[in-house]
């Protein structure tokens, strides 16, 4: 089997702020707008899409979250059912209901936790976190330091940061080191 | 992605396309030169590798233990050469793979500006370097890339407009000094008559190197009606000298493509 090389991130503790690397993580884009699209998602994942803007659905195994409306992405830890790709991409993309592509190596997932975190998110966003801070669930994309980011409120202070994996490194080192000043 | 999605909502509206970019979830190996396949053949022992099977511009996909992987046999520096993509997880045990089953054919890593100098060599052009936003494939004498057969499609209409059909626009041309070792300046404005006034500007250079394969001075440069002027003399007025220089082919090395095939 091949070694698998993750981007340098290391954990950290800075400022009551805990940044850690939260791979692995199987990351699915789907897209779609008919009913066979949304009945085939509903039976392979026992979850109903999100159809509210900016927010997500979870169920024991997957988080969903909403990205557009006609756009979604799922997100569960590696272990849980690798086939679940193999699922969708069968009964949905491949008889064209719908679109479902693997971006699991495309987005790395930052795991962010703490009371200052959303301070720390603050200062390199224009996006205005009140709302998103007091509804665990909610998610978005925004821009953090200038870099194209989606973020998930996955319970209270506490948030999973999807990235680029190009520029995850360097949102890292941004992270941290912005993690002085809050 | 932008365009797509642009072309998509505008040009397209009724055409059932999603776009989702997976740039980022793929790292790519470039595997370049004669021994290229025989370094393929090691890492892909049960692909057929042959041209029949297997030509140039095609791809195949295949499993390194395990993993899948999309190969490519596609080049840019003019050498026999594939690509192959993997999860980018997967990338650097990729490159690790490479680099070991390439030592006993002296498998070295190369950096973009051999990349650059190699694709120049074959006159492959870098779009936004040696073109600009007006140049046509007609203008870089790659006609060939435009298909003769279809209806319509996009930018059809553009092609044959009285300006995109003048014989006098700028187009590519290799540049071949006098003096071999003299190396052109990528930007120089290119003339034929120093001493009219004002001078008129022919064009310019885009691409220049010192060919080690050669061993002499390449150039790809847009000169205007550019396409009649082979074997002309033109003349590169510099500050304190003028370069003189003969118009040729845009293809300096393997206008045969032996090494494309090896």
């Amino acid at each position: 089997m091949l070694d698998i090389l993750h981007p340098n991130i290391s954990n950290i503790n800075k400022n009551n702020i805990d940044i850690n690397l939260s791979e692995e993580k199987i990351k699915i884009n789907i897209r779609g707008k008919n009913k066979e699209f949304f009945t085939k998602v509903g039976k392979i994942l026992s979850i109903i899409l999100p159809s509210e803007s900016n927010t997500s659905s979870s169920n024991e195994n997957y988080d969903v979250l909403w990205l557009s409306p006609d756009e979604w992405m799922i997100y569960f830890d590696e272990n849980k059912n690798s086939n679940i790709f193999d699922q969708l991409y069968k009964d949905i993309s491949s008889l064209n209901f719908g679109s479902i592509t693997d971006v699991s190596s495309q987005l790395i997932c930052i795991n962010i936790k703490g009371e200052n975190i959303f301070e720390l998110l603050s200062s390199g966003s224009p996006f205005n976190f009140e709302k998103f801070k007091n509804n665990v669930g909610s998610s978005t994309q925004t821009i953090v330091n200038h870099i194209d980011v989606i973020l998930h409120h996955k319970s209270k202070n506490n948030v999973n940061l999807f990235v680029r994996r190009s520029f995850s490194e360097h949102l890292y080192e941004w992270l941290v080191d912005s993690s002085n000043f809050v | 992605m932008s365009k797509l999605e642009d072309y998509l909502q505008t040009e397209w509206p009724e055409l059932d396309v999603y776009l989702t970019s997976v740039t980022d979830h793929y790292s790519t190996a470039s595997i370049c030169g004669p021994n290229s396949k025989k370094i393929l053949n090691k890492l892909f022992p049960n692909l057929d590798l042959s041209d029949e099977n297997f030509p140039h511009m095609s791809f195949k996909e295949d499993k390194l233990e395990n993993i899948n992987c999309r190969i490519m046999r596609i080049s840019f520096t003019g050498e026999l050469s594939y690509e192959i993509n993997i999860e980018s997880k997967y990338g650097h045990s990729l490159w690790k793979m490479c680099i070991e089953a390439g030592k006993e054919f002296n498998l070295t890593p190369y950096g973009t500006e051999t990349m650059h100098l190699l694709r120049a060599e074959k006159g492959f052009i870098i779009v936004g370097q040696d073109t600009d936003g007006t140049m046509t494939p007609s203008d870089l004498q790659m006609d060939w890339i435009v298909s003769k057969k279809k209806y319509d499609f996009i930018g059809k209409r553009s092609l044959y407009r009285s300006d995109t059909i003048r014989e006098d626009r700028k187009q590519l041309v290799g540049l071949l000094t006098d003096d071999p070792k003299e190396i052109l300046e990528e930007g120089a404005q290119i003339v034929s008559d120093v001493k009219s006034k004002p001078i008129d500007m022919l064009g310019h250079v885009t691409s220049s190197y010192f060919s080690p394969n050669l061993n002499k001075s390449i150039a790809l440069a847009v000169v205007r009606s550019g396409k009649t002027m082979k074997g002309q003399k033109l003349i590169i007025p510099m500050e304190n000298k003028n370069i003189n220089v003969t118009v040729s082919d845009t293809i300096f090395l393997d206008k045969e493509n032996k090494r494309l095939n090896a």
